[in-house]
């Protein structure tokens, strides 16, 4: 009765809602009802996964690309492999969609569309929110965004070339 | 379903920082859920996407810490077999001080495809109505639905509370109930996410 006693301990001090709202107090079991509430469980979990409609499956994968897109967003690392491209491509395939059909979706041109998966041309802000409400809110305006930003910043560090041809037009420059 | 020529995620080895954790005013005691046009004054957003609070793996000299703190209930040197997590408070990017704000103990049953929720506490500070930061405990449920989504578990996890509690976890956080268990998976752990996270 471990629990039991921390239980009785902090409703000395926290209404129940109070206790609900900060911890999870699990119930004490002996043995022989962990094994009966594990064996339900599991005749319970595979009930679940027999109900399983194809809808489900693509939600869940939705917020599998959404943390996916996160985890990338936040790390430090670039990689043309994760590109705003490469994440609409893969929305796009877990979707089970055609191209033809999210372009006309979110009310793009098909070939832009395209030109877009293939890091031909950049996206503007406007498809971010489209896609924000085409995912149903579950990949927020400023996730796709921030990927644009991070390639952007990527590129902008390495292309030596145009810094220079452009810094040459400026006149009357502060020196250090 | 695997999602094609991404790197499967290992969640549990992740940090992350975009959940929305809030700082209560000590004096309010019924908090309204504020909106981004309208944020009620005693209520701050914490996580915000600029935000160094982070949940991440427990490690070993955790532990020790987490006992001498006396900010926590519950022996979590028994939870060391499965996977902890902690809810970390920063000041900055750099910063080494870190307060644990809550921590979280995991049991994975990835034959089932399901996540267990064994363990959750707040530190002794966020607990009550004179809590400091309110929303910790849904935030590390939330993140455990999170794992159960990048496992491939469509976001299953489940817990065993105290019975008397049961309703409590129910309408709070929106998980059904199997007898004795609770679980919660699909649109109910997406609902979850959305709240929290």
């Amino acid at each position: 009765m471990k629990y039991e006693k921390i239980y009785q301990k902090l409703k000395q001090q926290f209404s129940d809602e109070e206790i609900v709202d900060s911890m999870l107090i699990p119930a004490d079991l002996t043995e022989k009802e962990q094994q009966e509430l594990a064996n339900e469980m599991t005749a319970i979990r595979k009930q679940s996964l027999r109900e399983t409609t194809e809808e489900d499956r693509i939600l869940a994968d939705v917020m599998r690309l959404r943390f996916q897109m996160e985890a990338y967003v936040k790390s430090d690392g670039f990689s043309f492999q994760k590109t705003f491209g490469k994440f609409l491509e893969e929305y796009i395939r877990v979707l089970k969609k055609t191209r033809r059909e999210i372009a006309e979706d979110l009310a793009i041109h098909y070939t832009k569309l395209s030109r877009i998966i293939n890091d031909k041309e950049e996206p503007n802000i406007e498809l971010s929110y489209r896609l924000e409400k085409h995912s149903g809110n579950l990949i927020k305006a400023e996730t796709w965004w921030r990927l644009t930003v991070k390639k952007q910043a990527f590129v902008i560090s390495k292309d030596v070339e145009t810094r220079r041809k452009e810094q040459r037009k400026v006149r009357n420059y502060l020196i250090m | 379903m695997v999602i094609r020529s991404f790197t499967p995620l290992s969640s549990g080895e992740k940090a992350f920082g975009m959940t929305n954790l809030q700082l209560v005013h000590s004096s309010v005691s019924k908090r309204k859920e504020p909106s981004d046009s309208q944020a009620p004054n005693t209520v701050l957003m914490l996580y915000k996407p600029a935000s160094f609070n982070r949940i991440e793996s427990l490690e070993l000299n955790d532990f020790k810490r987490i006992k001498k703190s006396k900010q926590f209930e519950f022996d979590w040197t028994l939870e060391k077999k499965h996977h902890v997590f902690k809810i970390v408070k920063k000041e900055n990017s750099n910063s080494t001080n870190e307060e644990i704000l809550g921590l979280i103990s995991l049991i994975d049953f990835p034959s089932e495809l399901r996540l267990h929720i064994n363990l959750i506490e707040n530190s002794n500070e966020n607990k009550g109505k004179n809590k400091k930061i309110d929303r910790i405990a849904g935030c590390l449920l939330a993140f455990a639905v999170q794992v159960a989504f990048e496992k491939g578990y469509l976001g299953f996890a489940s817990l065993i509370p105290k019975t008397l509690l049961i309703p409590l976890y129910v309408n709070k956080y929106g998980f059904s109930r199997y007898g004795r268990q609770l679980a919660i998976e699909k649109k109910a752990a997406i609902e979850l996410i959305q709240k929290y996270l």
